[in-house]
């Protein structure tokens, strides 16, 4: 990925962030971001009217292989419904993904990658960089890596996994004063 | 899909030309010398007039609200009505900083004989807008800052008060947005705006490309777009953030450009001078204050690697800003080159003087004759040198407030300037730094 790409996925996430009334580079609750961009989380079991035999099915699904999907109701809001079979970083990113992907006008979609229509790779890279981005601004993991503080402590205070923050300083370029560092 | 609004599909105006020539050229005598600093960037006259006859039948009747008009549109859809040439607005308000500009606008209210549909209203559009004037326009008209530094943030503040001020239901507005696919900034800025307002509840229902020039000595190339919007629903999906509130200025970096600093102003007084809110007034010894540069050396032409090893106080080229630098300036050293980036943060401890360089300096010219020339030069005093953790542009073109610094933007030269914005934001990443110090 080119740095001028990067710094587009940046620019978007930043862009976000200002939309929901957060700040530049402070820690979000993504279940709370999403509310104030019009948008409602649930989980499968949270649904009404979802018969037992599917719910069991989906609750079943391993997170690897569906995660989320999001929808629009009839009354506008995206409702973005959430796999309970992952980690709380996981689920930050998921949603904040899925916000993504409104922003960037890709059609919702519901169904996970197995069983998915549409799937785009480079719609759900957009969507995944972006929303990394929104949990940990560049400018924050840069800076981490620059002062060579723990990332366990960055993980922590925005509620991301160690693989995305690992993610980010590859994407951001700064994987080998990262290494040598550790 | 925006529909095609160009002026070869739009109605005559039966245009009298010597007449709107005419109106055009009262309102260009009458409007106070433009403040650049504040993005104050008149619209070339026939772009002008060509827009305000574009506008004027959507507007006719209606009661519109010009956040900020500098340009004068107000003033001329009301010249132009006054002398018959186009139906004009029911009701105007124009809302702006600078007082000349509304002190200008009354005068030429009354003297043209509009004044019954002219009111004006000194306002900062960081400021919220008065509770008795929300919902109660038709319409919206602006041109603001473009935000060429912050991605459009500045343009998205004075659209969120001018949708504040339009009714709930019905309200459309007129937003004259940057608009050349060529630049980077432009393009942000348009894209960010548009998605600012699909997500706020607003849709574009007509564009007009590349419509406008101004009058910049700089950059005469730049043009702009006319975009019409209006409410895709009564029930708004998102509250904008900004409205219904009071703004900091550092919740939108750059507000007015690179050019300026907060505090910004609170209006420009009828003196064509900044007038401060109280407790925000600049110190009286403001201008004196200390100046942030960066200094860049290239190592093809300098050791610079290892003087800051050895020396403590160096002399500097001052190829650029020689008139500007002064003793007691700040001075972040920056290296050229694939590890480009901060190596050094020192101070300025004399004022330019032309002159070679120092007998201890020539020895680290690559090219002796490069120190012997005598040119504006000033001495720096290193205070703490980064060389075995340097400060790289690798990390710092990360941090959206440093996105407009000059020696990332253009890296060619000496001497840049450095905002105090990007100052605090570089401080940031020195501060707590286990870097090495000096």
């Amino acid at each position: 990925m080119t740095t001028e790409r990067v710094k587009y996925f940046e620019a978007q996430a930043q862009l976000l962030r200002a939309t929901a009334g957060a700040d530049q580079f402070s820690p979000i609750d993504p279940f709370g971001f999403a509310a104030s961009l019009n948008a409602i989380v649930q989980y499968p079991d949270e649904i009404p009217g979802v018969s037992e035999a599917l719910l069991a099915e989906v609750m079943g699904i391993d997170a690897k292989s569906w995660s989320g999907g999001a929808q629009y109701l009839p009354d506008g809001r995206l409702q973005i419904l959430l796999s309970r079979n992952q980690t709380p970083a996981r689920r930050n990113v998921t949603v904040l993904e899925e916000l993504a992907h409104r922003h960037y006008g890709h059609e919702p979609n519901i169904i996970g990658p197995d069983g998915r229509q549409r799937y785009d790779p480079s719609q759900e890279q957009e969507a995944y960089q972006t929303a990394a981005a929104i949990l940990v601004p560049g400018k924050i993991v840069a800076m981490t890596v620059y002062k060579q503080e723990p990332i366990e402590v960055l993980g922590v205070r925005y509620g991301a996994s160690r693989e995305l923050i690992e993610m980010r300083i590859k994407v951001l370029g700064c994987w080998r004063d990262y290494d040598d560092a550790a | 899909m925006p529909r095609d609004l160009s002026m070869r599909h739009l109605p005559s105006t039966g245009s009298d030309l010597d007449g709107e020539l005419e109106a055009l050229a009262i309102l260009e005598r009458a409007r106070p010398p433009s403040l650049r600093a504040y993005d104050q960037i008149p619209m070339r006259g026939e772009d002008l007039l060509a827009q305000v006859k574009r506008v004027a039948p959507d507007l006719a009747g209606k009661a519109v609200a010009f956040v900020g008009d500098h340009d004068g549109t107000s003033l001329l859809l009301g010249l132009l009505g006054a002398r018959g040439l186009l139906e004009p607005p029911a009701r105007m308000l124009v809302l702006d900083f600078d007082l000349r500009l509304l002190e200008m606008a009354r005068r030429l209210a009354a003297e043209y004989g509009f004044a019954d549909r002219l009111e004006t209203l000194a306002y900062n559009v960081f400021d919220p807008l008065p509770l008795d004037l929300i919902e109660t326009f038709d319409a919206f008209y602006t041109n603001p800052p473009y935000g060429a530094s912050n991605r459009g943030a500045s343009v998205r503040l004075f659209v969120t008060r001018g949708c504040e001020l339009v009714h709930r239901s019905s309200g459309t507005g007129y937003v004259l947005l940057p608009d050349d696919p060529r630049r980077t900034w432009s393009r942000d800025a348009m894209a960010s705006t548009h998605a600012f307002l699909e997500l706020h509840g607003w849709r574009i229902t007509a564009r007009i490309e590349n419509a406008h020039g101004y009058h910049l000595d700089d950059d005469p190339t730049l043009r702009s777009a006319s975009v019409q919007i209006e409410r895709a629903s009564d029930d708004l999906r998102v509250a904008m953030p900004w409205a219904r509130r009071a703004v900091s200025a550092e919740e939108i970096p750059h507000f007015y450009g690179q050019g300026v600093t907060p505090p910004y102003p609170e209006f420009i007084g009828a003196d064509g001078q900044p007038v401060f809110e109280p407790g925000r007034l600049p110190s009286s010894n403001m201008m004196n204050q200390p100046n942030t540069w960066i200094f860049q050396a290239s190592p093809a032409k300098y050791n610079i690697s290892t003087s800051l090893l050895v020396e403590t106080r160096e002399l500097w080229n001052c190829n650029q800003h020689a008139a500007k630098i002064k003793r007691g300036d700040r001075v972040l050293i920056w290296i050229s080159g694939n590890q480009a980036g901060i190596y050094a943060v020192g101070k300025v401890v004399s004022d330019p003087v032309d002159r070679p360089d120092s007998t201890v300096g020539l020895n680290y010219w690559v090219n002796v004759l490069d120190g012997i020339e005598s040119r504006p030069r000033v001495l720096v005093e290193y205070e703490r040198t980064l060389l075995e953790r340097p400060l790289l542009r690798k990390y710092l073109q990360w941090d959206p407030e440093l996105w407009g610094l000059s020696v990332m933007k253009q890296p060619r030269g000496t001497n840049f300037t450095v905002t105090e914005a990007e100052w605090l934001a570089i401080e940031a990443w020195l501060e707590k730094s286990r870097a090495s110090a000096a």
